[in-house]
């Protein structure tokens, strides 16, 4: 909890409405979406403005108190979970669009400013934002920036970090700063290009300029039902081996049909197949009639039971919205799950599968996979149940044995959700000591007292007993 | 004071050889002229391996020496004077393919791999990586992503900024660090490649980077629409606002590309190209000849092969030019700008080349340089009417004269709070400034 003295200098900032400290109302503040550890904030604040964002900040390097950026709090690894007891900066205020300048493609936000919102915002002109995390609906685009968050479309237009151009940030000494330029190649070292994807642990970006790109003219969407994971595979890799550059190719396992046809989003998935892939392409009408018939013929040749072309706009949406929502339709079918992250080459895919499929029987939970296929980025949901004493700690098993199997295989341990706290230990079987030392040495340049964020993306090193403290969850923290 | 000079070259090449064999350790006089304009020769050594690359930094650090990577050597007339350099590390003998996996395209080469080489090995798969900058054909890898090069295609395909998604990189102090990942998705970690893209060799020195790539497009068809520059920046707002998919939007001042225009009169060029198959191309270019015909300017069609030697043709016109300035602002005020920019060059009596990447809101001037004092008037006109725009310019080549004259960065955007943390970058990773040292932005 942090001083009366403390608060009372927090409300002068933000006022009195825009600071919460009582247990009770930060409580909704322990955690992310990632729910498996949790931990109070010592409060939670609310700025308005980049000046007031500066502002606490300083006030923290002041009084050495620990603290940390959120945005809508859909973080799938623990970033913006306060495991010291840090004091939340909650950007949700910062929510407007400050500028959109269509001529020239670019669009100004506030960090807080929803994903899905922009699109709308600019849709009447025929442009979009392009990175479609399945949270866009709710996500931020400072939160984006932050995990450099990625989409079913990043395979075709790039994930945020190809979007961003500048950005405001309000630095963890609380100097404010412009990165990056809004056209062109950065002057000097792409310091942007680090900041996006540093989870909060360089600073708090207040300001950010993104490419708005126009709408393709024309897209067709592929649904295919195969017998055989194995086949879905392979037509993946025949798809981007043919040259053709597909917008998305989205992948869904038996168990995840199952339990988003139980949803709102009813598809009507036969209960035999194994796999379905949903496959997207784009561009102008002249192309793409024939890009999407080729699309069918190569999943033709690789046994597919049924493919069939999207008839009209709400057919596709439906699809969409089976895919979007397929993490909380697992709900459904288990009380809890985690979601891992991790990205194969794409050949790899077959024998990955089988791989986790032989996991979930070894630790006996069930494991559904929907992923962004066409990345070879894996979302493998494990199912577990909470009340059941020591399922968790096995959940959490096979998320580590899933990951260290995608860097056996010449892999990542995280393609879009971030490393957080969740897979801080897994850094160490991706990198070497060396390597993790240089992001070390990133790290201290923009946050030398570690009070921004601490604990979240890089393994503080082990022999620094200093560290050690803030390494674990201060067990009065523990929500 | 760390005067590296004046060790005696014997000394250092002594030393080095235990490092690199004797067979690649040698005194060069040339080249360090071309590195920093210095008297005193340097030292190349061409290590085999990336261990070797790092024992010679390692060897360096402990005894001061200043350091700077050569790959091709091809642009080392690119960023400020740096101090006396004491050893050049040539990274010509680092040019083997690491990984290539066409089916998940994705390749990671080693640093002295030459861009060419590279290009031909992907295109005998159907695949490519996307940049298409003007450059010898001997430049390296290692030196493309360090100087950050860029060419008309980035419209579509982005920048080696996009592509570079893993490297392994020689610091200072002889770490060998791994950055990003082999896979094309992957946020694990600080994104630390990105620093290195354009970083002219002040980091580290790359030893490896792995790219993410492109199907070679089966067809190409490239519009040519030739006009006054109001005709052409109508053309460019149209573009933009259609939903054309243009793989290069290029302006062009016409002579320079070697195309025998139709019309003599015709002063600039809107180059706008197609890679995304025969039907949609056919679309565009029906959709341009209605445009053009609204804004009354001129269209030539070129396909397939012929696309391909109009480009080699404007790479080779341009390659020898002596200056070359990247400008950036926004799109739809470079038309403008380019126009501006041939008043002064006339003014100056340079002759200037035009090439300008119109939605990404960069371009180049590409010029001979016979009178040093014309360019760099030129160059501060240009910098003047830049800075009116909140625009950036680079000096990506020019002579040492011209350098000593002008800060090679000038960007009205970048403040001293973001130099102040490109520094402390630079200090976190070369903590000695043993790595060509002075050359960039903000001195570093
Ligand atoms: C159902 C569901 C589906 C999802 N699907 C996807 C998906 O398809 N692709 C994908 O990439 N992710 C996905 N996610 C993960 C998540 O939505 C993204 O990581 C998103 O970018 C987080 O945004 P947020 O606003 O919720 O940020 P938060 O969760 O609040 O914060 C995330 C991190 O960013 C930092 N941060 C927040 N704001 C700022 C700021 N202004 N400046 C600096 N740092 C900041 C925080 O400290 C924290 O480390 C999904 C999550 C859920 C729950
Ligand atoms: C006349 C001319 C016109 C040009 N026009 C354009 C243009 O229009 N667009 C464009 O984008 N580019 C242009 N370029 C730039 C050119 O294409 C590249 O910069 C060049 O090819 C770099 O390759 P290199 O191997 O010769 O590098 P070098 O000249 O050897 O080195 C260039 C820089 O990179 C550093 N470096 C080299 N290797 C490494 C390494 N392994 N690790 C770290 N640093 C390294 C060096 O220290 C040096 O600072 C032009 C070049 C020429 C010759």
């Amino acid at each position: 909890m942090l001083a009366e003295r403390i608060i009372a200098a927090l409300r002068e900032i933000v006022s009195q409405k825009n600071v919460l400290s009582e247990p009770n109302q930060v409580k909704a503040y322990d955690c992310d979406a990632y729910v498996a550890e949790k931990s109070l904030p010592s409060a939670v604040v609310f700025p308005e403005s980049t000046d007031q964002v500066a502002r606490i900040v300083k006030l923290c390097n002041a009084e050495s108190i620990p603290f940390l950026p959120r945005g809508a709090g859909t973080g799938l690894s623990g970033g913006a979970t306060p495991r010291n007891g840090e004091l939340v900066i909650s950007l949700a205020r910062m929510d407007k669009l400050l500028a959109v300048d269509f001529d020239n493609q670019r669009a100004v936000v506030q960090p807080g400013f929803v994903n899905l919102v922009l699109t709308k915002e600019i849709a009447r002109r025929g442009f979009y934002y392009a990175p479609d995390p399945s949270s866009q609906s709710v996500c931020t685009i400072g939160g984006n920036l932050a995990e450099n968050a990625g989409g079913s479309h990043c395979l075709k237009y790039g994930v945020t970090t190809n979007h961003v151009v500048a950005a405001k940030v309000v630095l963890a000494s609380g100097e404010v700063v412009d990165f990056g330029n809004p056209f062109g190649d950065p002057v000097g070292y792409d310091v942007l290009g680090v900041i996006v994807g540093s989870e909060g642990t360089l600073g708090i970006a207040t300001e950010i300029t993104v490419k708005i790109l126009k709408r393709p003219e024309a897209v067709k969407t592929v649904l295919a039902y195969f017998d055989h994971v194995d086949d879905a595979s392979r037509t993946v890799s025949d798809i981007i081996s043919s040259g053709i550059i597909p917008a998305a190719v989205e992948m869904m396992d038996k168990l995840v049909m199952q339990a988003v046809d139980k949803s709102r989003y009813h598809v009507g998935y036969p209960v035999d197949i194994e796999a379905a892939l949903l496959v997207e392409v784009d561009g102008l009408s002249a192309g793409v009639e024939d890009t999407a018939r080729r699309v069918v013929g190569i999943c033709e040749k690789n046994q597919v039971r049924t493919v069939r072309t999207v008839k009209d706009d709400a057919e596709r949406a439906l699809w969409w919205s089976s895919r979007k929502m397929a993490f909380p339709a697992i709900g459904r079918i288990s009380p809890d799950y985690l979601v891992q992250d991790g990205v194969i080459p794409r050949t790899k895919l077959t024998e990955v599968l089988r791989r986790i499929a032989q996991l979930s029987g070894e630790y006996g939970l069930r494991v559904a996979n929907v992923f962004h296929a066409g990345d070879g980025n894996l979302h493998p949901l494990i199912c577990y149940d909470a009340r059941i004493s020591g399922q968790r700690e096995q959940a959490m098993k096979i998320g580590e044995r899933i990951l260290e199997l995608c860097v056996d295989v010449g892999g990542s341990i995280t393609g879009e959700h971030g490393v957080g706290m969740e897979k801080i230990e897994q850094m160490a079987y991706m990198f070497s000591a060396t390597d993790l030392e240089a992001q070390r040495r990133l790290r201290e340049v923009f946050n030398p007292r570690d009070l921004c964020n601490s604990g979240k993306l890089i393994p503080h090193p082990a022999r620094c007993a200093e560290f050690r403290d803030t390494q674990t969850t201060a067990p009065q923290n523990l929500g | 004071m760390e005067e590296s000079f004046q060790i005696p070259e014997q000394r250092i090449q002594d030393a080095l050889m235990t490092c690199a064999g004797s067979d690649y350790v040698r005194v060069d006089s040339q080249l360090a002229a071309r590195i920093s304009g210095q008297r005193e020769p340097v030292v190349s050594v061409f290590p085999g391996a990336a261990d070797e690359v790092a024992a010679v930094l390692r060897l360096a650090s402990q005894n001061g020496w200043k350091v700077a990577p050569v790959g091709a050597g091809t642009q080392l007339g690119f960023g400020n004077i740096a101090q006396p350099i004491a050893v050049a590390v040539r990274t010509e003998r680092l040019c083997q393919v690491v990984d290539y996996s066409p089916a998940d395209m994705v390749v990671t080469v080693q640093s002295g791999m030459r861009f060419a080489d590279l290009q031909r090995l992907l295109a005998s798969h159907g695949q490519m990586l996307g940049i298409d900058p003007v450059c010898s054909p001997t430049a390296t890898v290692g030196g493309l992503v360090a100087t950050g090069v860029s060419g008309p295609a980035r419209v579509l395909y982005g920048t080696l900024r996009d592509m570079l998604i893993g490297t392994r990189i020689a610091f200072a102090d002889g770490d060998l660090v791994r950055t990003g990942a082999k896979v094309v998705k992957n946020v694990a970690g600080y994104d630390l490649s990105k620093l290195f893209v354009g970083s002219l060799g002040t980091l580290g020195i790359l030893t490896e980077c792995t790219f993410k790539l492109k199907p070679l497009p089966l067809y190409r068809e490239l519009c040519l629409l030739g006009g006054s520059i109001t005709q052409v920046d109508a053309l460019r707002k149209r573009v933009m606002d259609s939903n054309l998919i243009p793989s290069s939007l290029e302006l062009l001042a016409t002579e320079q590309a070697g195309h025998a225009a139709d019309h003599s009169s015709t002063q600039w060029m809107l180059a706008v190209g197609s890679d995304e198959g025969e039907q949609a191309a056919a679309f565009q270019t029906r959709s341009l000849q209605q445009m053009a015909s609204v804004v009354g300017a001129s269209l030539t069609v070129l396909r397939q092969e012929e696309v391909v030697q109009f480009w080699e043709r404007y790479r080779k016109t341009l390659e020898p030019s002596g200056l070359v300035l990247r400008i950036q602002a926004p799109p739809t005020q470079l038309a403008s700008l380019a126009e501006d920019i041939a008043a002064f060059a006339a003014a100056h009596e340079v002759r200037a080349f035009h090439s300008f990447s119109l939605s990404s809101g960069t371009g180049r001037i590409f010029a001979k340089v016979t009178d040093v004092a014309a360019i760099i008037d030129l160059i501060s006109a240009v910098r003047q009417r830049c800075g009116e725009l909140a625009g950036v310019s680079v000096i990506e080549r020019a002579p040492l004269e011209v350098r000593r004259h002008h800060d090679c960065f000038h960007s009205s955007r970048v403040g001293e709070g973001e130099l102040a943390v490109m520094r402390s970058i630079k200090q976190a990773f070369d903590p000695r400034n043993l790595l060509t040292p002075s050359k960039y932005a903000g001195g570093i």
